[in-house]
């Protein structure tokens, strides 16, 4: 007894020890790893870009020029204009900010639905573990794509509802690996001790349970991020995500497929900015995956 | 084993119930009425409403959700699924044409990727460290780092527009003609690529585990071919996380073609979804859902079944 209390005494102490050999190992596999490093650069130009959009872009995005449509890109335009005479560059940079809006958005939705219902399941167990994950089970009926079509169609192609559909998106593959490393956590000792000297059950489950499932949650979600943004996009692209006018890259993709015979770069540039930011998510997700969780590798 | 089988089939049944059900009334508590979408209420002419009232009887919409529920469940039950509201088609022999369009691009699809996906994982693991590993690591993130729906735009540009060697849309027959099997050709590879670079990134790290292990050394050791070591022990040790693969992939080729033939304009099943989805087709929407779900379960469900033939461990668990 009074040797659990002395572990559960120490517990933060060597949370902390391993965070910080985690940020070590982190720092150490990004600067070993120059795609990565490059991935994580070019992460924080798009950011940056999109945060900043009204002072980097050089017009604003909805300007048109009927006598500049379908430009190719040139000194005034390096990105050329799309079938409105809009440029095409301003365009991306305030598309980048709703694309990743909704990413981000939907992912961080993913992570809290998710955790919640993997935690809710993995700790209390028995009918409630049964009905969070029949209801997981029921998310897992359909490909991702469909659930979150599906979800748009039906609701409306709202950002808000965007953000729910990649909610629901994320959130099963979340709410298993969290259940999963509940189930594996709560037989531990550290965990028994932290009951038998009186810990509340929120208490066990905030203070113990989900610091211990963060690294595998935080791997989880960097990845998320490039399926819910390669996921965005293709709603945009299959006409049920955001509406014109409004600039988002999946949707810029396909309004420029209509002249992609005369106007490849409509459908270039949109499409090779998606493919990059994915694969930036993708480099530093696995780099995260590698310093902070090895046994995933 | 069939006690196992049994089980889980039966634990399918509500899985599968669960998606339709909710399929179905998140379908109808959300406002839009498909009859409005089909006759704008603007719609000049005397007889609109009374026509779109019509409408609305002949398919039920006009009785209580529960009604609706109830009969809707009695006809999925008996393997009827209506008639779609914008064609006025049986949704039955809709699926009846286009379910084989939908597996005579999944298939080969699916074996393409899971061969390529097997093969760059086996080649990443076998050759770590080399410019092998590198090269066909570099490919898997490609693969899922690619939009499919890009690259598709991208293969019809190069491939059909540019240098005009394929068709850059629809289908053009039956797979073992020469016209079919060059319409199918762009979307089987780009509905792969994807899931290929899934498999291979999984297959690496699978092998991984196992590549380490101290019967591999020894195998090694007592001057085994490095091919049979391969063949015999790593890839047999890692066996059910390839049957786990393929279920994956399964998953990834058939959630892929919802947009592959959209964007190629292949009349299946994933394209008949966006249309009925769009156009708010309850029907059509309904009846490939459960298509859809009752797939993706049998695939797990068998998937499931092979990994408990192969690892009998599994069943007793």
């Amino acid at each position: 007894m009074v040797d659990s209390g002395v572990r559960v005494a120490r517990w933060p102490g060597a949370r902390a020890g391993r965070s910080s050999g985690a940020l070590l190992r982190l720092r150490r596999h990004l600067a070993g790893n120059r795609l990565a490093l490059a991935g994580a650069a070019y992460l924080a130009v798009v950011l940056v870009a999109a945060s900043t959009a009204s002072l980097v872009a050089p017009y604003a995005p909805d300007k048109q020029d009927l006598l500049s449509r379908l430009d190719p890109p040139s000194s005034q335009h390096w990105l050329g204009t799309d079938e409105a005479g809009r440029d095409e560059l301003s365009r991306l940079i305030y598309g980048a900010r709703v694309s990743l809006f909704i990413a981000l958005g939907g992912t961080a939705g993913g992570v809290l639905l998710g955790t919640a219902l993997g935690l809710i399941g993995g700790f209390f167990g028995g009918s409630l573990d049964h009905l969070t994950m029949r209801l997981v089970d029921i998310m897992y009926a359909f490909p991702g794509i469909l659930l979150a079509i599906l979800i748009v169609a039906v609701m409306g192609p709202s950002l808000v509802n965007l953000i729910i559909a990649l909610t629901v998106f994320s959130a099963p593959t979340l709410a298993r690996i969290v259940r999963a490393s509940v189930l594996s956590l709560k037989p531990r000792e550290f965990i028994e001790a932290a009951r038998a000297i009186g810990a509340t059950q929120p208490r066990v489950v905030f203070r113990h349970l989900v610091p211990n499932t963060l690294a595998p949650i935080i791997v989880h979600a960097t990845l998320s991020v490039a399926g819910a943004l390669l996921t965005a996009a293709a709603l945009g692209f299959l006409g049920v995500g955001v509406q014109p006018p409004t600039a988002e890259w999946g949707a810029m993709l396909s309004a420029g497929q209509e002249y992609m015979r005369n106007a490849s770069f409509l459908v270039t540039f949109p499409g090779v900015l998606i493919f990059l930011t994915v694969l930036s998510v993708n480099l530093v997700g696995d780099t995260l995956r590698d310093a902070l969780d090895p046994h995933l590798r | 084993m069939w006690s196992y089988f049994l089980r889980r089939l039966l634990l399918s049944v509500p899985t599968v119930l669960g998606a339709v059900t909710l399929v179905f009334f998140v379908m109808r508590v959300v406002p839009g009425d498909p009859v409005a979408l089909l006759i704008p209420p603007d719609t000049p002419g005397p007889s609109t409403a009374a026509v779109a009232a019509r409408i609305r009887h002949e398919f039920g919409f006009d009785r209580p959700l529960y009604e609706q529920y109830a009969v809707y469940l009695r006809q999925m039950a008996s393997g009827d699924f209506g008639r779609s509201i914008r064609q006025n088609t049986l949704v039955s022999a809709d699926l009846g044409f286009r379910v084989p369009n939908t597996l005579e691009l999944g298939i080969p699809a699916f074996v393409l990727s899971v061969v390529l996906g097997i093969v760059l994982g086996t080649v990443s693991a076998v050759r770590r460290g080399t410019w092998m590993d590198g090269a066909a690591m570099a490919s898997a993130l490609f693969g899922v780092s690619v939009p499919d729906f890009w690259l598709a735009l991208m293969l019809i540009l190069a491939l059909a527009l540019w240098v005009p060697l394929l068709p850059p849309s629809g289908w053009g027959g039956p797979a073992y003609t020469g016209a079919g099997l060059r319409h199918l050709i762009l979307p089987a590879v780009v509905l792969a690529f994807g899931s290929a670079g899934a498999l291979a990134r999984y297959t690496r790290s699978s092998m991984l585990e196992v590549i380490n292990h101290d019967y591999v050394r020894t195998a090694r050791a007592k001057g085994l071919r490095e091919s049979a070591v391969i063949l015999r022990h790593v890839l047999r040790t890692s066996l059910p996380t390839i049957i786990t693969l393929l279920g994956l992939g399964f998953g990834r080729v058939l959630g892929g073609t919802v947009i592959v033939e959209t964007v190629f304009g292949w009349p299946g099943v994933g394209r008949y979804l966006v249309s009925g989805i769009n156009g708010r087709d309850y029907p059509v929407v309904q009846a490939t859902v459960l298509l859809v779900a009752v797939s993706f379960v049998m695939a797990n469900l068998l998937t499931d079944l092979t990994l408990a033939y192969v690892d009998p461990r599994i069943k007793y668990q």
